[in-house]
């Protein structure tokens, strides 16, 4: 049996209301809490990125699987947000969580989706031999322009997840890549802000990949949503799963779970690994959960998880995502420019 | 505290002891340092490495308006000392925009953050702070 045996989340304690956002460019509040259904979303202070936040949730990942940080034998960090462009997160990671130096290491960039992808490489490493536990970590402290739109989802957050075939808390029964070259998104070397491709967002890129990911699995596997406990899709704004979730057929009470977007925004390659995290918090035995992480570009990977008995032991070992949701401090647009280095500061 | 002036091989050398709170203890009397020394008081060299814990509980803490250029857009820059299982450390207290709340005995944990970087070309350096556990409101 292959899956997760620990994992571990990452949200910063500073908050912004997209309400607050909205009024200081001169958009109505209310419509753009409509538009997304972004409450407010988590903020990273100045000396937090994708290194601090993979550093702080690897951590609780590794004492919620219940092994020592020497075991680990594969790290892989999802991120389009890294500190360095040359320069790797997860040899940081070494050091700071204290696993030997026998360890395979690599950060993966995939847009949002390249957190699931490290999950997928340390299954693979995990199922072949070669390593006995994986941890993989989507992160992400992406920014967005100030004024436009993308400042209202655009959130700060890390999830880790131990990866192997003992003491296994939820079994990845199974997987299912659909990926295609589109032009929905993306950001060129060296600027500091990601573009949309006008006409690619939406349908053609986050629908057609996230639903054909998911029929096909289910297909593959002779499971229909009525099969499914929980399902958990990517989620750069709250509307996105929620229509996602209707498209395939599943009732709001299976989705809403795992969706955190609306408290802590987009955390991109954190996102559906976040929301996975949730609902594994709130799980009982034997859930059947279907996450589908989604990465402009564009792709999407659909996962087939079952909790075993010991999700619920689990769960209480380290700090949960409610945890997280329910320690904040809320500030004003100016300490928001301030905390994201928004402002240029000499 | 994390140290401020550090070229960059002096600062990997230390990785360990900023990174993870790696101490020593001596094997034959028990006597704790962080920094981690090779030699004890009591003249044994035989000092084994551990892990400071996580979570401990704030000394006192001091509120700086004047601090070096490196830290001048963090301003008010917060210092405190926290007991780690006995042993005290001096560093900067995060994500508590109203000090007023801290007092002695407020439980604090570690956290891992940047502390420096070298422009905006030059390495980051990372290592631990300190921040309350249940937030900063009074
Ligand atoms: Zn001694």
């Amino acid at each position: 049996m292959i899956g997760i045996v620990g994992w571990g989340t990452y949200i910063p304690r500073y908050r912004i209301k997209t309400t607050e956002i909205a009024e200081s460019w001169g958009d109505d509040p209310l419509r753009i809490k409509d538009m997304y259904l972004v409450e407010e979303k988590a903020v990273g202070l100045f000396d937090e990125d994708t290194v601090t936040m993979s550093v702080e949730a690897g951590r609780i990942a590794i004492r919620r699987a219940g092994i020592d940080a020497s075991h680990v034998g594969a790290i892989f960090v999802g991120s389009e947000s890294k500190p360095y462009a040359v320069k790797p997160i997860s040899s940081i990671l070494i050091d700071a969580l204290g696993t030997s130096r026998n360890v395979f290491t690599a950060d993966l960039e995939f847009a949002c989706k390249a957190g699931s992808d490290s999950i997928v490489s340390a299954m693979g490493l995990v199922k072949s031999g070669m390593v006995k536990y994986g941890l993989a970590i989507g992160t992400d402290a992406s920014q967005g322009e100030p004024g436009e739109h993308l400042e209202y989802s655009v959130g700060t957050g890390a999830a880790a997840y131990v990866i192997g075939s003992n003491n296994v808390a939820a079994e990845i029964k199974a997987v299912h890549p659909f990926v295609s070259d589109t032009p929905d998104f993306w950001r060129r070397e060296g600027y500091p802000f990601p573009v949309h491709g006008e006409g690619f967002t939406g349908e053609p890129a986050y629908f057609k990949h996230v639903i054909t990911a998911a029929k096909e699995l289910m297909t593959e596997l002779g499971m229909k949503p009525s099969d499914f406990d929980y399902a958990i899709f990517h989620q750069p704004n709250a509307r996105f799963p929620l229509r996602a979730a209707s498209i395939l057929g599943f009732p709001l009470d299976k989705v809403k779970d795992g969706i955190v977007v609306d408290k802590i925004g987009n955390t991109y390659s954190a996102a559906a690994l976040m929301g996975l995290a949730n609902v594994l918090e709130k799980a009982k035995p034997g859930s059947k959960i279907l996450m589908v992480p989604f990465g402009s570009g564009a792709g999407a990977n659909a996962f087939y998880i079952e909790t075993t008995d010991l999700v619920v032991e689990k769960a209480k070992m380290g700090k949960t995502v409610e945890q997280y949701l329910a320690e904040k401090v809320y500030i004003d647009y100016s300490y928001y420019l301030k905390y994201r280095k928004l402002i240029r500061l000499h | 505290m994390v140290e401020q002036n550090l070229s960059i091989p002096k600062y990997w050398r230390r990785t360990q002891q900023y990174y993870r709170l790696v101490a020593t203890r001596c094997a034959k009397c028990g006597k704790t340092y962080f920094p981690p020394r090779r030699v004890c008081d009591c003249g044994n060299d035989a000092l084994d490495p551990f892990e400071l814990p996580k979570n401990g509980s704030l000394v006192t803490l001091t509120v700086l308006r004047s601090v070096s250029v490196d830290f001048e857009k963090q301003r008010p820059l917060l210092i405190g000392v926290v007991d780690l299982g006995g042993v005290k450390l001096m560093g900067q207290i995060v994500d508590c925009p109203s000090p007023t709340a801290l007092r002695a005995g407020t439980p604090m944990e570690v956290v891992f953050r940047r502390v420096k970087e070298d422009g905006e070309h030059g390495i980051i350096y990372y290592g631990y702070k300190f921040r309350p556990v249940k937030g900063c409101e009074s």
